[in-house]
């Protein structure tokens, strides 16, 4: 596993720091703007899992709201770097995998 | 279904710091229609998962607390001492020692102080490695 946790392209973490690269976002926001591009419908337990997770290690942080119940999150420098690493690590994989099946155009 | 229940599955300190979050947030996938079992489960996962990962941490945390380090220290103390013990009653020198025979049978020199340099210098290592 990676340092900042990520590891295939449908973990929550993942999806969650793709979610948060346009902006801030609170939990409803977040599992509903994930399943509108990835098709992966978070329980709210595995959302709040990976929050967790990604805020412990600084990958994300509460963005200031009065409201507790719907406190949004916004990516840092160290998530937007860290999701920048493992999208390039999957697109090396990616075009590796689309040209050893010829399918890719390049 | 209240999602205040289903939170108790959690740690305190994740429900002081997340619980109202949650909360909101089960409520609104209910009022969506989502099926409840399904939230149900997905709740009772995160709060097992939380409470395992939590119980790790303290177990990794008291292991490496000043408090273990002592009792470490005391354990290889123990041994160190255990050892040094062992290994000067079974040491053919102080076998002879005691018995006043030596390995032949014949009778041994009585000890001199040269003799005892194993002795001695274990002796120093310890209160050197104690020091």
């Amino acid at each position: 596993m990676s340092p900042s946790g990520l590891r295939r392209p449908n973990d929550p973490p993942l999806l969650i720091l793709v979610s948060l690269a346009d902006g801030p976002k609170h939990g409803h926001a977040l599992a509903k703007d994930i399943e509108d591009f990835a098709g992966v419908r978070l329980g709210p337990g595995a959302l709040y899992g990976a929050i967790t997770r990604l805020a412990e290690r600084g990958l994300i942080e509460p963005f200031g709201s009065d409201d507790d119940r719907r406190r949004p999150y916004r990516i840092t420098p160290p998530g937007s770097a860290a999701l920048a690493a493992a999208l390039a690590d999957m697109r090396r994989v990616t075009r590796a995998g689309l040209a050893r099946l010829g399918l890719d155009p390049a | 279904m209240k999602p205040a229940s289903l939170l108790r599955w959690y740690p305190r300190a994740w429900r002081e710091r997340y619980g109202s979050e949650l909360a909101a947030l089960i409520q609104d996938d209910l009022d969506e229609g989502r099926p409840a079992w399904r939230l149900r489960l997905s709740v009772i996962g995160g709060g097992l998962r939380e409470r395992f990962r939590q119980a790790r941490h303290a177990a990794a945390a008291s292991l490496t607390s000043p408090a273990w380090h002592n009792r470490w220290g005391t354990i290889v103390l123990a041994g160190l001492i255990c050892g040094f013990l062992a290994g000067d009653l079974t040491s053919p020198l102080s076998a002879g020692r005691r018995s006043g025979a030596g390995p032949g049978g014949r009778r041994e020199q009585p000890w001199r102080p040269e003799a005892g340099w194993p002795v001695w210098s274990s002796s120093r290592a310890l209160i050197r490695l104690l020091s």
